[in-house]
């Protein structure tokens, strides 16, 4: 059990994220369902389809159901482990132990990950009849995840369970791994962990068997049969248990990937009816707007491309700084001081220096092979050294900047959260550009291009919840919750990203045969 | 040559000229719909006249407000109004501690609020910054913000008081589950919405007439499919490019409008000189403690403290490491050194011996 308040927090936190995700899912099924509209026929005038939405989007509490799986799950896990543990225990067996602890450890992490993989699972079984002559000290080996023996005849292939893969959930994700498999079990962490000893794999699994009894819960209900039989063999059970979980991985996969399966019934529709009904693909290219909407809209883009070229005149900027300075000598503190406004933005530009400037260090080789090396290491970490200190003196200044600037805050009062509008920085203030007024074309080539760059969009939310998350909550429930902590690549990938600072500026996603940059 | 001699005598008598009208006309016409003001609000604020100021005080809220992309509605009290200007307009730097004094029910002042609206015309860029925030979306749009903009304050601030005392961290496990199995399903959607989207712009390719598009958008092809749910997108479209052109009037008249602006704020200068200096004193005596109860302030204090924590420790890495390192390297090269200087040194003596003839040593 965790302390109450931080069980508490953490509880409410994940309550609010997921319901922010009920949020976005609601709003893209009304796009999607706009879109799928537009590709049926063209004149097709039936309503929106009933959605395969989940229903337990809106539960706070599993239901009994899951609950009473989730208990026969953790009891059939419990068997494993024992009878593992019993294995160890006779050393006469050593070879037979391994074969069974390989599999033991197989069945605990492989739950979220193949989706094509109940053979080796079945192969486990045949193992501990086969016992393959190997006099290999399984033990001590770790063999590389990449190796693939001969088919299936000895135990470690078993590791083929941890191949990568994106979460079970996406069907027709792009393949690309690491994508969305990095909220789950990454491959890497997959493999590096595949030695692990039991607790962990135990952590892990159970951390994962929530996931496992909603994706149950979801299937058809033949599942039932596999946890009711087979108990007279605690290690059959698990492996069916096992191998049942994959089914389901499978099943709730296809599940999900049924949605995205309907746009291509629906373009096969369009394909197979007769010319004259028309859908989008046949009428496409022949479509032509209104007269009105293709006057107003070349009339405002005319006048946009007119606002965007348009220069302050000589005159109006010099009267304009005439005016602006005579102003600030009225100010309170005549002297430029950053305004809050600006602190806030310096300061928000100096958060993950440290974290950048840790990497440098930990890059610098411990012991540099020639004198060349050594001195320039050695330059590098003193050019460090001084960066850090004009750093912390950067800091000093926003601090007294943020205090003499307190000290002239107006007086509030009461509702202190209402009034401030600090609370709701100005987005779009902090993303500066010079040229507010384009609106740059993102041209794309191909389908795949798309599909990652909303990928790694999904992927930059769901970090920044995370670290959210992590930020509100917690230190120590962390190992628990088994959150995964954003590797090295993945925070460089933040911060590369948010370098360029004009990241609010809308762009229009085009389809062109050959790629153009664009005005970005 | 006449003409320009009066222009100049009447801004010297400081007499509006002709343009003024239109300068302030096309500023109002080109602020958005719903934070429009009369131009005679601003005739009137330039006199200072109260009635002009509830109204200015709106102005600011409605403007602020979008910047800042919070909520309001009509019926927002005129004191929740005055104490969000008053601290937006510090927040972005504006430091005239006449408008800190205006009174908080909002019926005097026009005259300081107008040049606080056009302080910050020119500071936040308001006309720009709006025209592009409240553009039209016509087109099929990405953002690529990866700015922390999702609302964390609803994470972070979570702080329920649960009917039970305890968590069971099964019950945070199960959560935590219930969210990835969310992320995943959200990753899907995007999938299969980026399917549909592909196969839309593919069908519509070489539609539209606008070149550099070449392809419909969503909106677009709906519109062709079902004009009339969309009367409303056309309406929007042309009050757009009104306002459009109206921006691109007052660009043309904006001198007008800054030389006017200066000689209010002359006049004021001229007026207040006397009284202001007097209270200016009794101001600076008054001023408050910092106010611990700024939620904003300890937010950024706590930053703060963070950040020279990390540095801190970072630097105290690095002077480890470094004189580490220097020490390794006068250890490991002093060797060398020393013995680089013995050699030199005894060839020095070498040749004196010999003659002054070669001096190839000592040439480090």
């Amino acid at each position: 059990m965790l302390p109450a308040g931080r069980g508490r927090r953490a509880a409410a936190a994940l309550r609010a994220a997921l319901g922010e995700g009920a949020e976005r899912r609601r709003e893209l099924e009304r796009r999607a369902a706009r879109s799928r509209a537009l590709l049926r026929l063209w004149d097709d005038e039936e309503g929106e389809r009933p959605q395969p939405g989940s229903s337990t989007e809106h539960e706070d509490r599993p239901s009994p159901k899951e609950l009473e799986e989730l208990e026969l799950l953790n009891r059939a896990l419990e068997k494993a482990l024992k009878i593992r543990k019993s294995i160890l225990k006779t050393p006469l067996e050593a070879q037979g132990a391994t074969a069974q602890k390989w599999a033991g450890e197989a069945r605990a992490p492989k739950k979220a990950e193949e989706l094509q993989v109940p053979v080796p699972v079945e192969n486990v079984l045949e193992c501990r009849k086969v016992r393959a002559g190997s006099k290999k000290p399984l033990l001590s080996k770790k063999p590389s995840p990449f190796q693939l023996r001969a088919p299936y005849r000895t135990d470690p292939d078993v590791k083929k369970l941890q191949r990568k893969v994106p979460a079970r959930c996406v069907a027709q994700g792009p393949r690309t791994a690491g994508k969305i498999s990095s909220k789950g079990m990454t491959s890497k962490q997959g493999r590096s962990h595949r030695t692990a000893s039991g607790t962990s794999a135990r952590e892990v699994c159970a951390a994962a068997e929530p996931q496992e009894t909603l994706g149950l819960s979801e299937s058809a209900p033949n599942e039932q049969q596999s946890f009711s039989g087979g108990d007279s063999d605690a290690g059959t059970n698990s492996i069916a248990a096992g191998k049942h979980l994959l089914d389901a991985g499978k099943k709730s996969c296809g599940f999900l990937g049924e949605s995205s399966n309907k746009v291509d019934t629906a373009g096969a529709w369009g394909r197979s009816t007769s010319p004259g009904t028309g859908t989008l693909q046949e009428k496409g290219s022949q479509l032509k707007l209104p007269l009105p909407y293709k006057k107003a809209y070349s009339k405002n883009s005319r006048a946009w491309e007119r606002c965007r070229l348009c220069q302050t005149s000589a005159d109006a900027a010099a009267a304009r700084t005439r005016f602006m300075e005579k102003i600030q000598m009225t100010f309170c503190s005549p002297k430029l001081t950053p305004s809050p406004a600006e602190i806030e933005e310096e300061l928000r530009g100096l958060q993950d220096v440290p974290s950048r400037l840790r990497q440098y260090v930990e890059v610098e080789p411990a012991d540099p092979p020639t004198l060349q090396g050594e001195y320039e290491s050695l330059l590098t970490l003193e050019g460090l050294q001084t960066t850090v200190s004009q750093c912390l003196q950067k800091l000093q200044l926003l601090r007294a900047a943020l205090e003499s600037q307190l000290r002239l805050r107006p007086d509030c009062t009461g509702d202190v959260g209402s009034c401030s509008p600090a609370c709701h920085p100005a987005r779009g203030q902090t993303c500066d550009s010079a040229d507010m007024l384009a609106v740059p074309l993102l041209c794309y080539s191909s389908l795949q291009e798309l599909r990652d760059l909303f990928a790694l969009k999904l992927q930059v939310s769901m970090l920044h919840q995370e670290i959210a998350l992590q930020k509100g909550t917690i230190t120590g429930s962390q190992n628990n919750l088994s959150w995964k902590r954003p590797t090295t690549s993945q925070i460089q990938l933040l911060a590369l990203h948010r370098q360029p600072k004009n990241p609010t500026l809308c762009l229009r996603v085009l389809s062109k045969h050959s790629w153009r940059s664009g005005s970005l | 040559m006449r003409g320009r001699q009066r222009e100049q005598l009447r801004e010297q008598l400081r007499e509006p000229g002709p343009a003024l009208p239109a300068a302030v006309g096309a500023l109002c016409r080109a602020l958005p719909p719903r934070a429009r003001p009369a131009p005679d609000t601003l005739r009137r604020a330039r006199f200072d006249r109260p009635q002009a100021s509830v109204d200015f005080w709106r102005l600011l809220y409605v403007l602020l407000k979008q910047i800042h992309g919070g909520r309001w509605t009509e019926s927002d009290a005129i004191g929740a109004q005055v104490r969000f200007v008053k601290s937006a307009l510090w927040y972005h730097g504006y430091g005239r501690p006449q408008l800190q004094r205006l009174p908080a029910d909002g019926s005097a002042g026009s005259r300081e609020l107008l040049l606080a609206f056009s302080w910050l015309l020119h500071r936040l860029r308001l006309l720009e910054r709006l025209l592009a925030r409240n553009r039209l979306r016509t087109g099929d749009e990405a953002s690529v913000c990866t700015c922390e903009d999702e609302l964390p304050s609803s994470l972070e601030g979570a702080a329920e008081a649960g009917p039970e005392d305890r968590v069971d961290v099964r019950y945070l496990q199960w959560l935590n589950g219930r969210l990835r199995l969310q992320w995943c399903s959200l990753h899907a959607q995007h999938q299969e919405q980026c399917k549909l989207l592909h196969k839309i712009h593919l069908f519509t390719n070489g539609s539209h007439m606008d070149q550099n598009l070449g392809h419909f958008s969503v909106t677009e092809t709906d519109l062709i499919r079902r004009p009339e749910n969309y009367k409303q997108l056309l309406q929007l479209l042309e009050s757009e490019t009104m306002q459009l052109e109206a921006f691109l009037e007052w660009k043309q008249l904006e001198p007008v409008y800054w030389q006017w602006m200066e000689t209010v704020l002359d006049n004021m200068a001229e007026e207040g000189n006397i009284c202001e200096s007097q209270d200016a004193h009794v101001e600076k005596r008054r001023l408050p403690e910092v106010t611990s109860c700024c939620p904003w302030a300890e937010k950024l204090t706590g930053q703060m403290d963070r950040l020279s924590r990390d540095l801190m420790a970072l630097q105290e890495q690095l002077h480890q490491l470094v004189a580490q390192r220097r020490a390794a390297w006068w250890e490991k090269h002093r060797f060398w050194l020393c013995r680089s200087r013995e050699t030199c040194s005894s060839e020095l003596k070498r040749k004196e011996s010999l003659g002054p003839s070669d001096d190839f040593c000592c040439q480090e």
